[in-house]
C-alpha cells in the first residue's frame, strides 16, 4: 500500500498544537519555566490543594483550564467556517463575516440579561440562547443571500455584514443600558478567555464535540455539496435536509464558541484555507486539519494577548482581527474576477 | 427486446406557468443501448435528464427506471440506477481524482462506514476504464478539460449503476478527446451499460448511438434508430435550417451535410 501524504499531516499538526499549549501554560504574568510544568502538574494530582505551590494553583486554576478552553473554541470556530465555505461554496464564508457570531452574542446577552437561569442539561441557558440567535441569523444570511441577490458571493458578504452590524448594535444598546446592573456583560462582550475556568470548558466543549462529529460524520456529504448541489444530488445526498444539519452544527459551533468567549473573529475564515494548504479539500482530511489548526491559533492568539501588555491583557479579538483583516483583503482580490 | 432501461410516460415540467419546458414527452430507452437526446438550444434536452435523476420535480407524468416508476424510490435508490455527469463545469474543491471517484460510492455508504473491499474495487476499476490510474493523485485543477472529463466520467461509473446519463459531454473538447470520450462510452456500452448523452454534433451522434431522440420545444419531435430520426426532413422541421444527408463512405451511417 502506498503512503498518502497528506495523512501525515495530523501528528505533525497535533505535535504543534501540544508544544503550543505548553509554551501557553508556561509564560504570562508569571512565568513557569517548561522543565518545572510536569513537577507542578505532579504535585496537582498528589497533594491536597491546600499544599499546592503557588506555580501549581496558576497552572491548575487559570492556565490549563485557559488555554485548553482556547483550543476548543478555536476547533470550533474553524470547523464552522470550514462547513460554511463548503456549504455555501465560498471561501469568505465564516461565522463572524456572515453575522453569525453577532446572532449567537445577541442570543447569549439576552439569557444574560434576563438571568435566565433555567438549565438545560445542567448547562445554563447562554449556550441555547446564543444557538437560537446563531441559528436564525444564518438562516435569514443565507435566506437573503440566495433568493434576493442570486446567490452571488457579493450578496452573502452584504447580508452578513448588515446583519452583522445590526445584532452588534443591538448588543451594544442593550450593554448600554444595563451597564451598571451587569458588569460581566460588557467584559464579555470584549471578548477573550480572561478569567475563564474549568466550568466554562466543561459548559461549553460537549457543544464543540457534537457540532464537529456531526460535521465529521457528513464529511462525505459535504465534500459532495462543495463541489456543487446538483453534483452531491446525483450521488444520492439529500441535499436539503443534509444542508440543514449542517448549518445548525455551525451554528451550534459558534454559539458554544460565542457564549463561553464572546465574538472572535476571522478564525473560521483564515484557518480553512491554511488546512487546505497543508492537508487537502477532502472534509475527511480538511475537517480534523482546521480544528486542529484553529485550536493551535487561538492558544497562540491569547497567549499573545496575555503576554504583549503584561500585566494587562489585550482582548484576543484584536488579535486575530489583526490576523484576519488583511488576509480577507488578501482573498476578496484573490476572487476579484468572481465578485 | 426485454423491459426498456428506462420509459417515460406523459412527462410535462415549467418553471412557471407562462414557460413550459417540457410538454407530454413520451419515450423509450432501450436496455443497452447508446441513445444520443438531440435537438436545438432550448428543446428541454439538459431539462430532460435533470427530470430522469429528479434534481427536478415533474410537473406531471411518470418516469419508469427499471420498470419501477422513480417516485418511490429514495435519492439513494436513484443514484445507484443510474449515473449522471452533468455539463462541463469546473469545481472549487480541489481534491484528488482518487477522491473525486471515491464519492461515487457515496450512494452505497453509511455514515459510519468506512471505505468497504467493494468499495475499493468499484473505484479501481472506475480508475481503469476511465484510463485515470497515472493521475489518481493528481487534483482536478492539474487536469486538462478532457482529463477532468474522464474523471467526472469515472466517479459516475463508481455509483455501479446500469444506466449513464451524459450532459454535453463532449462540448469544450478537441475532436480527438470528443472521439476518445464517445469512443470509450461505446465500450462501456458494449460492457453492458445503457448510455444516454445529449449531444449537440450530428455526425458524432449519428456515429456512435444506435438510437436518437430529437426534441422540438419540449416535445418529442422523432425517435427510433439512427437512420429512422436523422432525415433531412426532419433536420429541416427541427432545427430550421437545409440539410442533405448522405452515407458515412466508411461506416454507411447517415451524415449530416448542411447547405448555404
Amino acid at each position: 500500500m502506498e503512503i498518502k501524504k497528506p495523512l501525515r499531516v495530523m501528528p505533525l499538526l497535533w505535535t504543534l498544537l501540544l508544544a503550543m499549549l505548553i509554551i501557553s501554560m508556561a509564560n504570562g504574568a508569571v512565568s513557569i519555566p517548561v522543565s518545572r510544568i510536569w513537577a507542578a502538574l505532579s504535585e496537582v494530582i498528589s497533594s491536597p490543594r491546600a499544599e499546592w505551590s503557588s506555580e501549581a494553583t496558576i497552572l491548575w486554576r487559570l492556565r490549563i483550564p485557559r488555554a485548553l478552553l482556547a483550543a476548543v473554541v478555536g476547533a470550533g470556530l474553524a470547523t464552522a467556517g470550514a462547513v460554511l465555505q463548503g456549504l455555501l461554496r465560498n471561501g469568505l464564508a465564516d461565522s463572524y463575516v456572515l453575522g453569525v457570531s453577532s446572532g449567537a452574542s445577541l442570543g447569549a446577552a439576552l439569557a444574560m440579561l434576563m438571568g435566565l437561569r433555567l438549565s438545560f442539561f445542567g448547562l445554563g441557558s447562554v449556550t441555547p440562547a446564543a444557538f437560537v440567535g446563531a441559528t436564525l441569523t444564518l438562516f435569514v444570511v443565507v435566506f437573503i443571500a440566495r433568493r434576493m441577490t442570486g446567490n452571488s458571493t457579493l450578496g452573502l458578504l452584504l447580508a452578513g455584514i448588515a446583519m452583522s452590524s445590526f445584532l452588534s448594535a443591538i448588543v451594544s444598546l442593550l450593554v448600554f443600558f444595563s451597564r451598571e446592573r451587569i458588569q460581566p456583560i460588557v467584559f464579555w462582550t470584549m471578548g477573550g478567555f480572561g478569567a475563564r475556568s474549568w466550568n466554562h470548558l466543561i459548559a461549553v466543549a460537549p457543544y464543540i464535540f457534537v457540532g464537529y462529529s456531526v460535521a465529521f460524520l457528513l464529511n462525505r456529504q459535504l465534500t459532495a455539496i462543495s463541489l456543487g448541489d446538483e453534483t452531491a444530488h446525483h450521488l444520492g445526498v439529500n441535499v436539503p435536509s443534509t444542508r440543514l444539519v449542517l448549518l445548525g452544527a455551525s451554528a451550534l459551533l459558534t454559539a458554544a464558541a460565542v457564549s463561553v468567549s464572546g465574538v472572535i473573529g476571522f478564525v473560521g475564515l483564515m484557518i480553512p484555507h491554511m488546512a487546505r494548504m497543508v492537508s487537502s479539500h477532502n472534509y475527511r482530511r480538511l475537517l480534523p486539519a482546521s480544528a486542529v489548526l484553529g485550536a493551535t491559533f487561538l492558544v497562540a492568539a491569547d497567549l499573545i494577548a496575555r503576554v504583549i501588555v503584561k500585566p494587562a491583557e489585550l482582548p484576543v479579538g484584536i488579535i486575530t482581527a489583526l490576523c484576519g483583516g488583511p488576509f480577507f483583503i488578501y482573498l476578496l482580490s484573490k476572487r476579484r474576477r468572481e465578485i | 427486446m426485454s423491459q426498456p432501461a428506462i420509459s417515460v410516460h406523459n412527462l410535462s415540467f415549467a418553471y412557471s406557468v407562462t414557460e413550459p419546458v417540457l410538454t407530454d414527452v413520451s419515450l423509450q430507452v432501450i436496455s443497452g443501448s447508446f441513445t444520443g437526446i438531440l435537438g436545438p438550444n432550448g428543446a428541454g434536452k439538459s431539462t430532460l435528464l435533470k427530470l430522469l435523476s429528479r434534481w427536478y420535480k415533474p410537473d406531471s407524468g411518470d418516469i419508469m427506471i427499471g420498470g419501477e416508476s422513480t417516485k418511490s424510490m429514495s435519492h439513494r435508490e436513484l443514484s445507484r440506477r443510474i449515473a449522471v455527469v452533468e455539463q462541463e463545469q469546473r469545481f472549487a474543491t480541489d481534491i484528488t481524482v482518487r477522491e473525486l471517484v471515491a464519492l461515487g460510492r457515496l450512494p452505497y455508504q453509511s455514515l459510519l462506514s468506512e471505505e468497504s473491499e467493494a468499495d475499493r474495487q468499484a473505484v479501481e476499476l472506475s480508475l481503469t476504464q476511465g484510463g485515470l490510474l497515472d493521475l489518481s493523485e493528481r487534483t482536478l485543477s492539474t487536469l486538462s478539460g478532457g482529463e477532468r472529463q474522464r474523471a467526472r466520467l469515472a466517479m459516475a461509473l463508481a455509483q455501479d449503476a446500469s444506466i449513464l446519463a451524459l450532459d454535453e459531454p463532449t462540448t469544450h473538447l478537441d475532436i480527438r478527446h470528443q472521439l476518445d470520450l464517445l469512443t470509450l462510452l461505446e465500450t462501456l456500452r458494449a460492457q453492458g451499460l445503457t448510455v444516454l448523452a445529449v449531444l449537440h454534433d450530428l455526425n458524432l451522434a449519428a456515429l456512435f448511438c444506435e438510437d436518437l431522440i430529437l426534441l422540438k420545444e419540449g416535445q418529442v419531435y422523432a425517435t427510433g434508430t439512427v437512420d429512422q430520426v436523422l432525415t433531412a426532413e426532419n433536420i429541416a422541421a427541427v432545427y430550421d435550417c437545409r440539410a442533405t444527408v448522405y452515407r458515412h463512405p466508411i461506416h454507411g451511417v447517415p451524415q449530416v451535410a448542411l447547405l448555404r
